[in-house]
């Protein structure tokens, strides 16, 4: 089993005036846009008195949302319901807007790495930072197309570019927690069996804490300018 | 038509909606309407009782009921794909099913299972879309599938793959030429063939009460009371060919082996289902 | 005073950070500010940042931040945006509108009512800040005295907005900014802990090139900041 290594991250914050919180982040070839905003007002008829509740906004780099949007937003929704304390800031919003600048392939991890940085740039209270891995199999190509039962006849290709994923037989996105790596979201697409499943999540688990690291190093350059 | 029923336990009626309720249950290791916490609700499958579709399929999970109407139309093929028939799903949350669902353009929760019907269609092969194909770059078929919600009562993605997958194996296609001479259309109505399915995934979900509890098949208060489900589709040979789990309290491995291993039996036990449905 | 930066460390939201705490004073009763909570025995970081220590035993995150979370006591600045009842609402930046009660302005009574309309400035303090309701504003002390407070009804001024950390930092005893500003040139500056920050100097040019000298501030160090006020006033 071959691991490739991940593509290079890049992530600018602050970068929008108005927003609470903002990012443009980009993995590989990939760039989403994230704005943050919160807690902020909330209309009455939404409102929970007991939590804070998430809106997420994914906007396509052409054209209006579809159902395909949507349905990454849920995703994205998802992770920030779980990470975000919510319970400090009853009857109040958070609301994200994730805009995709380029799409060249793992866009929900990018889309989830985004929002997570926005949020911590928003300074918003969360129990950890949501950390999302793309992951493809991909048959080896000297090997034959049946066995893909075996544990070593295939490949491991982290945050996969759309060519790919095209090329891959399963997909995978994984989200961790930064404290405990355990799993907060997952999706996957493509026959494998549950031990392959199992073996992506462990090898997806490690990638994770070098992407925390980032996170880490990516704060402390933003802070280092920030000391008195 | 044929109608098989699954299994029966005598279901308890819940009134009270409160967290503590249901915990005192989860200590007993049963569920309030008398399920083992992996159990599945009694399952009701119906197909081909709309006789104006191609297919069709009625489905009950507990209460909650779906019915799939797939109606096949003869259309020109995409450009980009010339050579393949279109599989378009489509799912109706109305306000018929539940009082969550407001009249108006599809709810989040609709796009988001027919989101998640198109890419299990998509990623997983289901349908050789070359055998939808009439004619190269000119005829080919379209599938409308057609998911309406009747009575929501949670869990709705489980019914709606099975619904599908039911009314898909229910479809008659009648056979069609082209004649070349006068470049009309000939239906022959009384020469039929079933759709080809490649594989036939069965979907199974979980949610997670207390970040210990894992409970299957969850009704819609149990939907209420936990966040973010996961959802495992496995294939005859019982190997998962889609995930999701949007978000929620944080899992451990051992939970989503666990929950893996509990979707292949269940996807044993409703593929022994379709068989029997179908012959 | 700020201690700064219990080591270089910078924490993310999630870390436990019970052994430094443990280093720093062990055995003693240590008290959570800003960013940190505690949930069972661990002390955890909710958002990302550098950790700060100040007597007594407390410990807090400094983060970035633009949008604000109201506090009890602290000294804000909204703007009037309507009535309700024996209140004005005033939007301070959080998520609800502040209240501002009628009687709450030095001198007032049923009888002697201020007089705001809309769109005008107040500078008061946080009365009631609590998650579960609005917060409530009030432009008087416990003496009943405006000591500062009230209407900021200076007609030639600016009113904006900048991000907490900014508006900390300005208010803090060890930023040299306004006070060398005072020395050089003559103007009134109302710093509220919600980022905003009301200007009014002598001439229009001079509050603006004071506002923009403030929004640069914000990454600047006390050496820095002199270096700019030299070549700005030669």
């Amino acid at each position: 089993m071959l691991l490739s290594t991940l593509s290079e991250m890049k992530c600018k914050q602050n970068v929008l005036k108005s927003t609470d919180g903002s990012v443009e982040f980009s993995q590989g070839d990939t760039v989403v846009l994230v704005g943050a905003y919160g807690p902020a007002d909330c209309k009455e008829s939404k409102q929970d008195v007991k939590e804070a509740i998430v809106e997420v906004n994914f906007r396509p780099k052409i054209g209006i949302p579809g159902i395909a949007e949507k349905y990454l937003e849920q995703f994205v929704k998802g992770v920030c319901e779980s990470c975000i304390q919510r319970s400090l800031h009853p009857r109040t919003t958070f609301s994200i807007i994730v805009q995709v600048i380029q799409d060249r392939g793992s866009l929900l991890s990018c889309a989830i790495n985004g929002t997570s940085m926005a949020l911590q740039d928003a300074g918003i209270s969360m129990k950890f930072m949501p950390v999302a891995v793309t992951v493809a199999l991909k048959h080896k190509e000297e090997v034959s197309m049946e066995t893909d039962c075996g544990t070593e006849d295939y490949d491991v290709i982290f945050s996969p570019s759309l060519e790919e994923e095209e090329k891959a037989f399963a997909n995978l996105t994984l989200v961790f927690d930064s404290v405990k790596s355990e799993l907060v979201s997952t999706y996957a697409s493509g026959p494998m069996t549950s031990f392959q499943y199992q073996q992506c999540l462990m090898s997806a688990k490690n990638v994770s804490k070098s992407i925390v690291q980032f996170f880490r190093d990516s704060v402390s350059k933003k802070l280092a300018a920030d000391v008195l | 038509m044929r109608t098989v029923i699954k299994s029966s336990t005598g279901q308890l009626r819940l009134n009270d909606k409160s967290d503590d309720f249901y915990k005192l249950h989860l200590k007993e290791g049963i569920r309030p309407d008398g399920r083992m916490l992996m159990e599945m609700r009694p399952m009701v499958l119906n197909v081909g009782s709309i006789s104006t579709a191609s297919g069709s399929s009625l489905v009950k999970v507990g209460n909650t009921t779906v019915v799939c109407g797939i109606k096949a139309e003869l259309t020109e093929p995409n450009a980009s794909h010339p050579g393949k028939g279109i599989v378009v799903p489509n799912v109706e949350l109305s306000p018929l099913c539940s009082p969550k669902f407001k009249p108006g353009p599809p709810c989040d929760q609709a796009q988001v299972v027919t989101k998640f019907l198109d890419n299990l269609i998509q990623s997983t092969n289901l349908i050789c879309l070359d055998d939808l194909c009439v004619e190269n770059d000119k005829l080919v078929w379209i599938l409308y599938c057609d998911l309406i919600c009747i009575d929501y009562d949670g869990n709705i993605v489980d019914a709606s793959v099975i619904s599908l997958m039911a009314a898909l194996q229910n479809v008659k296609l009648p056979e069609v030429k082209i004649n070349e001479e006068c470049e009309s259309v000939e239906v022959n109505l009384k020469c039929t063939a079933t759709l080809k399915l490649c594989s036939c995934p069965v979907s199974t979900t979980f949610r997670v009460f207390d970040r210990s509890n894992i409970i299957a098949d969850p009704t819609s208060m149990e939907e209420e009371l936990t966040e973010g489900q996961l959802t495992i589709v496995t294939d005859q040979q019982g190997r998962i060919i889609y995930m999701e789990r949007p978000g929620g309290v944080t899992l451990q491995e051992e939970h989503v082996e666990k929950c893996m291993k509990r979707a292949v039996i269940r996807g044993a036990e409703v593929q022994t289902l379709y068989m029997e449905v179908t012959g | 005073m700020l201690l700064n930066n219990v080591g270089e460390h910078i924490y993310l939201p999630g870390d436990v950070i019970n052994s430094k705490i443990q280093t720093v004073c062990d055995g003693e009763t240590v008290r959570l500010g800003p960013g940190l909570s505690k949930h069972n025995t661990d002390v955890t970081v909710s958002k990302a940042g550098s950790l700060c220590f100040g007597p007594p035993n407390t410990f807090w995150i400094d983060c970035h931040q633009k949008r604000y979370i109201p506090c009890k006591g602290e000294n804000v600045i909204g703007v009037i945006s309507g009535k309700q009842g024996d209140y004005y609402k005033v939007d301070i930046g959080s998520s609800d509108q502040a209240l501002l009660n009628f009687l709450s302005f030095e001198g007032a009574s049923k009888r002697n009512r201020p007089n705001l309309s809309p769109g005008d400035v107040v500078f008061g303090k946080l009365a009631i800040a609590n998650k579960h309701m609005e917060p409530e504003m009030t432009c008087v002390d416990v003496n009943g005295k405006a000591n500062g407070m009230g209407l900021v009804d200076d007609k030639y001024g600016i009113l904006f907005q900048t991000s907490l950390n900014l508006a900390r930092k300005l208010l803090s005893p060890d930023c040299i900014l306004l006070p060398e500003l005072g020395s050089r040139l003559a103007f009134e500056v109302i710093v509220g802990l919600n980022g905003k920050i009301a200007l009014f100097c002598k001439s229009s040019a001079q509050t603006i090139t004071l506002m923009k000298l403030i929004n640069e501030s914000e990454y600047l160090s006390n050496e820095q900041m002199l270096d700019v006020l030299k070549g700005m006033f030669l």
